[in-house]
């Protein structure tokens, strides 16, 4: 929908679809004008989708520390116990909590739209509003393992190196690559509800292919060409480098910031190429 | 406001009776899943700054969707519509409620939506709990209101987002009497410093006592514009036609 200010008081002229995409720098204006509502829709939903259950908000904790105790212990069994050290334990933990980041955005994000259809549907708002919650949502849900892990990697001793600095990066770089997945999956769910069927597999697939429940040591040089296609390979196998006290190779940096930078671009012009078409077919 | 010969249509999904039907609906030569059904068919009318607009219609005449095309939220198909001022709309669905939050919540959700400024929410929330009659149910979940608190809180909210345009759509059916009362004067309220209102209402009772000229749509078309009492005494001679063609088809059958 094009909406153009002509003078003042506020004139608006709504016309047909198939006018231009929205300019992307007003736009971007209008998202950071309403950052308060994007805050505050990630916060609520949060609250809602806890307010139900026993544990309430520790489920942020609960649920990443049962999986990194689940994927332990699979690893455990089916090593023979060869790979169930503490500073193995330490990473895995790691590691999960940081997948989770990632998944917590796709999952949130592919949904962002077609479950915002009553907010979308009585309220006009720029709507990369939807899956930009969607991927702040994710992190709040993120920020409470992070705390942990590190308080676990301090009292284990892990080691920590000069890659450390890299950190706050990589976490941009992620949080970067989790909107362009945000921005797409939310379009294309919008039209293909069968997308949120997939999601699941997806996932795993994402999860098994890069080095999260397993180092990247393990990868033959085979798998590691298979792999280079997962977007999360150079971000998890930096991450190891960061955990175990060491630096992560330059091209594999490179690679992730052309994973983040590209994906986000493409999610970018996608969602503002279709956004006005949302309301036709949810 | 203006409205320009305007056309709008949806999408609707149609559902099929067994799992190799809908297969043969999806996939096969004839795709009929999916129907593009024409809701608005060169509408065109001004709004006069500061007045009411009432616009009635048997179910299907294009009522809200005209409504949500007016908010900006559907694009049309042809057509453009030119709205000069801040809008606020009251559509079918409440104002987006999340029915696991409180009012509180949904309130601060809805108008940050709208831009309202951070500041202004703790005051808001109050008058419109206040206005909606809510008391203690402002801190509780939406899924415990009734339909009429619902209906008193989606209206109290779009009418306190200080709106230069207010677009309601059968905003006032959940309510009771009294409180269809005060919107009735709250929206009176309105008009008189200046604001416009666009209402959708089957309630004709309210066409009359509030709205300065009508607008009758059937099956995406004007049948009628001009003032109430006019337009109302055609709109009551044809329902009761179709009510009278309707029962003699009933028993003929």
């Amino acid at each position: 929908m094009s909406a153009e200010v002509l003078a003042e008081p506020v004139v608006q002229i709504f016309g047909p679809h198939d006018a231009q995409r929205p300019a992307v720098v007003p736009y971007a204006k209008e998202l950071w004008g309403r950052r308060r509502f994007l805050v505050t829709l990630s916060k609520t939903r949060l609250k809602a989708a806890r307010n139900n259950t026993f544990a309430g908000q520790l489920w942020a904790i609960l649920d990443p520390v049962l999986q990194a105790g689940v994927y332990f212990l699979l690893i455990g069994i089916l090593r023979g116990g060869a790979g169930s050290s503490t500073d193995r334990l330490v990473l895995l933990v790691g590691q999960v909590f940081l997948f989770n980041y990632t998944a917590g955005a796709i999952n949130y994000g592919a949904r962002s739209v077609s479950s915002g259809a009553n907010l979308l549907l009585n309220a006009r708002f720029p709507r990369a509003l939807l899956p930009f919650a969607a991927v702040y949502r994710a992190w709040l849900e993120m920020v409470p393992s992070l705390g942990l892990y590190a308080i676990l990697h301090v009292l284990t001793g892990q080691p920590i190196g000069p890659g450390v600095v890299l950190l706050p990066l990589m976490l941009v770089m992620q949080t970067v690559l989790g909107l362009g997945f945000a921005l797409l999956l939310s379009t294309a769910t919008v039209f293909v509800r069968d997308i949120t069927n997939m999601l699941g597999y997806v996932i795993r697939i994402m999860l098994f292919s890069a080095p999260i429940i397993y180092p990247s040591s393990a990868l033959t040089p085979t798998m590691k060409q298979i792999v280079f296609f997962n977007p999360l390979y150079s971000l998890h196998a930096s991450y190891e480098a960061i955990l175990t006290g060491s630096t992560p190779e330059g091209s594999l940096l490179l690679m992730c910031a052309a994973w983040s930078i590209g994906l986000f671009s493409l999610g970018v012009y996608v969602f503002l190429s279709k956004e006005r078409l949302f309301a036709l077919e949810l | 406001m203006e409205v320009e010969d305007l056309h709008a249509s949806y999408k609707v999904f149609l559902g099929a009776s067994s799992i190799t039907a809908d297969i043969r609906a999806r996939f096969g030569k004839r795709h009929t899943s999916t129907r593009i059904v024409p809701a608005l068919n060169g509408v065109s009318f001004t709004v006069p700054t500061g007045s009411v607009l009432a616009v009635i219609g048997r179910n299907g005449a294009g009522k809200s969707t005209m409504l949500r095309a007016m908010a900006g939220i559907l694009p049309p198909t042809a057509g453009r519509i030119i709205a000069r001022g801040r809008i606020s709309a009251l559509l079918s669905s409440g104002v987006g409620f999340n029915r696991d939050l409180s009012g509180r919540d949904n309130i601060e959700l809805g108008s940050l939506a709208v831009g309202i400024p951070e500041e202004q929410l703790d005051e808001l929330a109050e008058s419109i709990a206040e206005f909606a009659e809510l008391g203690e149910y402002l801190d509780l979940p939406v899924r415990t209101y009734s339909s009429g608190m619902l209906s008193r809180l989606g209206f109290a909210v779009a009418a306190h987002l200080d709106p230069e345009i207010l677009l309601i759509d059968e905003a006032l059916a959940g309510g009771d009497s009294k409180f269809q009362e005060k919107c009735s004067k709250k929206m009176h309220d309105l008009c008189t410093e200046g604001r416009t209102i666009v209402l959708v209402t089957h309630g004709l009772k309210l066409v009359e006592n509030l709205a300065d000229s009508c607008l009758w749509l059937q099956q995406g078309r004007v049948v009628a514009h001009g003032k109430p009492d006019e337009v109302l005494v055609d709109y009551r001679k044809f329902c009761e036609m179709q009510d009278n063609s309707k029962e003699e088809s009933a028993e003929e059958a």
